[in-house]
């Protein structure tokens, strides 16, 4: 059967998606950078007064 | 001055000396009651991909020597002394948990299908039509669903531990990832070959094995002293 992508692509698809969004969890200051630059740099305070604005506002 | 510090994961204490055997001199443990962490001068590890393949092949390697808790990449400390605050904190629940991991690895199973019609589609057009063929497929996941669902439980018996995973790409049908004892590993494979091979429509892939990423599952706080 086609392959939608080559194995090596699938892996590091599951290489990123471990790395990223599984393993133990520490809250408080986080910084993921990649190719030098800051994807998320996240406090829960921050995070928290998103999820209120957006329950305010369902639009 | 001092430098911050990336923290990849927690081993036993007592393996602390198997982080000199890894091949990254920047690599060091810093132990507290029955654990310790594992870091790097954030400084001194590569950006970008290199950093996250670099990560995955240290965290491996101590998994094979002894066990290792994965902490989710980005996890940046201001110091050494801070890591060793939040291991007294938490040292019994990180330390039951290497216990249950240890001598385990991860594999995962990603299946999919050429048939339309066992999936939901490209994720194209509008969102709200996508979700509901998102959910049709949900609620009757058809035969394809059916052999995923049985497939699962028969791995999930000879695992440890199992969870199933947001699939990745539109057309996958099931992803999952094992925590399996390292003896276990080829009747894993053995079994998916065997069920799945005799299915045209469904092609597979195993990866792994893999550091302990999704079985390691701890929620830990920094201390009210620890924030930047």
């Amino acid at each position: 059967m086609n392959e939608v992508l080559a194995n090596e692509h699938v892996t590091l698809l599951e290489l990123l998606d471990r790395l990223l969004n599984k393993g133990v969890m520490i809250w408080g200051d986080l910084v993921i950078s990649v190719a030098g630059i800051d994807l998320v740099y996240l406090r829960l305070q921050l995070l928290l007064a998103a999820v209120e604005t957006l329950g305010r506002d369902p639009r | 001055m001092s430098t911050e510090l990336l923290l990849l994961g927690f081993i036993r204490a007592t393996a602390s000396e198997l982080v000199k055997q890894v091949d990254v001199p920047v690599l060091f443990a810093i132990v507290c009651g029955s654990s310790a962490g594992v870091a790097v001068p954030a400084e001194a590890w590569p950006e970008g991909l290199a950093g996250l393949q670099l990560q995955n092949r240290v965290l491996l390697g101590l998994n094979e020597s002894d066990g290792v808790l994965p902490v989710r990449t980005g996890t940046v400390f201001g110091s050494a002394g801070e890591i060793q605050e939040l291991i007294a904190r938490y040292d019994s629940e990180i330390r039951r948990r290497l216990d249950l991991i240890a001598g385990k690895v991860e594999l995962g199973l990603d299946l999919w299908t050429t048939d339309s019609q066992a999936t939901c589609g490209p994720a194209d057009g509008p969102g709200r039509q996508y979700l509901r063929r998102l959910c049709g497929a949900v609620a009757d996941p058809g035969p394809v669903g059916a052999f995923c669902v049985a497939l699962h439980q028969r791995l999930t018996e000879i695992s440890a531990e199992s969870e199933r995973l947001a699939c990745l790409r539109p057309s996958t049908v099931f992803r999952a990832s094992y925590l399996l004892p390292k003896e276990k590993v080829e009747e894993f494979k053995s079994l998916v070959t065997g069920e799945v091979g005799g299915m045209n429509e469904l092609g597979f892939l195993i990866t792994g094995p893999w550091p302990p990423y999704s079985f390691s599952c701890l929620e830990l706080e920094k201390g009210e002293g620890s924030g930047r």
